[in-house]
């Protein structure tokens, strides 16, 4: 997987900014978990397949064809692999908000 | 350092182009609600620093290009001259452009020291900035002198029934900075209780 150009990085960022839970967590995959579970409780699950398009670059139907531990799990590996904790904190530092 | 598996060297830029780079740096925090200038500006500022085109870095992976301006800007930081704290905000001009401000900095070079336009735009920044920190300084030191042989300079105080030497104003960046002194006070003067210092001042210490 092809991590994302600026531009897209940025893009990630206005998907799933506002799921970013305000706690700080040391456990990269309990924070993760808790974008999931924000993401749930808001009921945007169009923002979770948003965010996995653009860190995937797939279509939605290459997506529709994973079980739900398989997107989840391909989710945490994407935000791993694009760095977004660092994206936060870059965007943080920068005081960009979308 | 690497941007998209290719070698670039980061090395200190001559004034011209660091004028550039801190033009493209005030948009980049300029653009913090839109994400294509925001990616632009940061594209261009590295585009500038390596000579090379946008497209060969506009698909790199985001943390090498932000690693990279990183890089780019430390080793392109100036010292802090006062004249760059200077609190003035910056009059617009009918006659300014995009760009203008390296032509303000050469013309101001070549008229007081004769150098050609080259060897201005390949000065170190810092050299740079602190001369044109002396012309500012040697500028408002005869303005001051011009000042205070006209007329202007002594208005009429009616209060007390003469004229009154009125200094031309300095630039922020110029003025005398002052400290608060440290001064001791007897012990008998201080105040009874728990003092909390508004240096201290945090959610432990405010009272309940």
């Amino acid at each position: 997987m092809k991590p994302l150009n600026l531009r897209n990085a940025l893009a990630l960022y206005d998907v799933l900014g506002k799921y970013v839970p305000k706690e700080t967590y040391e456990d990269g995959l309990e924070f993760v978990g808790k974008i999931v579970e924000n993401i749930i409780s808001a009921n945007k699950h169009k923002d979770f397949v948003m965010a996995l398009l653009l860190m995937t670059n797939s279509s939605k139907e290459d997506l529709l064809t994973l079980d739900g531990s398989n997107t989840v799990s391909l989710f945490i590996e994407c935000l791993t692999d694009n760095k977004f904790m660092d994206l936060l904190e870059f965007c943080r530092k920068v005081g960009y908000h979308g | 350092m690497l941007i998209s598996a290719t070698e670039y060297a980061v090395t200190r830029v001559g004034l011209r182009k660091w004028l550039e780079l801190e033009d493209i740096k005030s948009r980049i925090f300029k653009a913090t609600d839109n994400r294509d200038l925001l990616a632009d500006a940061m594209l261009s500022y590295l585009s500038v620093a390596f000579d090379i085109p946008k497209q060969d870095i506009i698909d790199a992976p985001w943390y090498e290009v932000i690693e990279a301006y990183i890089e780019v800007d430390k080793v392109n930081q100036c010292k802090e001259f006062p004249v760059l704290k200077g609190k003035e905000k910056h009059e617009e001009y009918s006659w300014d452009y995009d760009g203008r401000t390296w032509y303000v900095w050469a013309n101001a070079l070549a008229k007081n020291y004769g150098w050609s336009l080259e060897y201005i735009a390949n000065l170190d920044p810092n050299d740079a900035i602190a001369l044109m920190q002396e012309i500012y300084v040697d500028e408002q030191i005869d303005k001051e002198w011009t000042w205070g042989l006209s007329e202007m300079a002594y208005p009429y105080n009616s209060t007390l029934k003469k004229s009154e030497f009125k200094p031309l104003p300095r630039p922020s960046w110029m003025q005398k900075v002052y400290t608060v002194p440290n001064v001791k006070i007897r012990k008998d003067f201080v105040p009874v209780g728990n003092v909390v210092r508004l240096g201290d001042w945090n959610e432990t210490a405010k009272p309940s």
